[in-house]
């Protein structure tokens, strides 16, 4: 059997298991999970919202580690290269789309729960900081007609992946709007235990959603090298041609 | 919320018939969501197909070695 076609086999069948998981977490989330006691129904967007936030969090790691292996590789391994930075870019994208998901539902239910759309405290500044790191990133590799563009890029996901623990810490270091963690920030924090079964069902549920996303993005992004190359390719062909 | 006829009432009828700002935010957040997320997947899926369309123009190859002919 042909490698392409046992690829595209695995695809549907990790996309079907993440939409049966991501509806059963969804119908969790909505139908089964109980009702906070101050906030009410709109508290249910946290269950879409958190584990969103998590996994911005996680992308620009993945996004690191490939411009690193980029870098390291560009002289003296560029296939290999070039592989880590159709990761890279994947991993930049996949950020950009979980961080604007983040950055919405977070303003949808502030509104709802606060009475205000933004507030200009640290978790949110430095969540919309992340946001514009790697759409620069992108943009970046859009625009840039120096030829060095993949070198710049994975040295800007250096500096960008900087902001990710600050992201991270923000609501442990200074106080603000943005409420207090709700795992792993003292003796008060937590949720309902009756609430745990929906949000761990969405967080593996977007995970593996995301997994999908990073591998077809990354599937797309060597399909455009190969087409480069082939291009490449060609034109040298038709210049020795030429010049026969 | 018991089932989809609830949560259809609670979204989009209570309240003289209009929702409420939580019914709102809370659906427009979901669907935001799924938008957000779906559109992008589509919008690679489409991207991955139209570059395959121009990948190997003038190449033929074996089925089970994916070596040229």
């Amino acid at each position: 059997m042909r490698r392409s076609r046992i690829y595209a086999m695995v695809g549907i069948s990790w996309l079907a298991l993440t939409l049966a998981t991501l509806a059963h977490a969804t119908w969790l989330a909505l139908f089964i999970a109980p009702t906070e006691e101050t906030m009410l129904d709109v508290q249910r967007i946290f269950y879409y919202h958190v584990p969103s936030s998590m996994l911005s969090l996680v992308f620009p790691y993945v996004n690191l580690t490939a411009s690193i292996f980029y870098l390291a590789w560009r002289r003296s391994e560029p296939l290999r290269a070039l592989t880590a930075d159709a990761v890279a870019i994947a991993a930049a994208e996949v950020t950009v789309v979980y961080a604007s998901i983040s950055l919405t539902t977070g303003m949808l239910w502030g509104r709802a729960a606060w009475g205000i759309w933004w507030a200009w405290d640290a978790r949110l500044t430095s969540m919309l900081l992340l946001w514009l790191l790697y759409v620069s990133y992108l943009l970046l590799r859009k625009l840039s007609a120096s030829g060095q563009s993949q070198t710049l890029a994975a040295a800007l996901s250096v500096f960008a992946a900087i902001d990710v623990p600050i992201v991270f810490l923000s609501i442990r270091l200074w106080r603000g709007q943005h409420p207090a963690p709700v795992f792993g920030g003292g003796p008060n924090s937590g949720i309902n235990p009756a609430m745990l079964p929906a949000f761990g069902w969405n967080v593996l549920g977007w995970a593996m959603w995301g997994i999908f996303l990073l591998a077809l993005r990354y599937a797309l992004e060597r399909r455009r090298q190969e087409s480069e190359q082939e291009s490449a390719l060609k034109a040298i062909e038709d210049s020795l041609e030429i010049a026969r | 919320m018991n089932d989809f006829y609830h949560l259809h009432r609670w979204v989009f009828l209570n309240q003289n018939g209009d929702g409420s700002m939580q019914a709102h935010h809370l659906f427009a957040a979901y669907a935001a969501v799924w938008l957000i997320q779906g559109g992008y997947a589509a919008w690679i899926a489409y991207q991955w197909w139209q570059a395959g369309k121009n990948l190997h123009p003038d190449l033929s190859l074996n089925p089970d070695t994916n070596v040229e002919l």
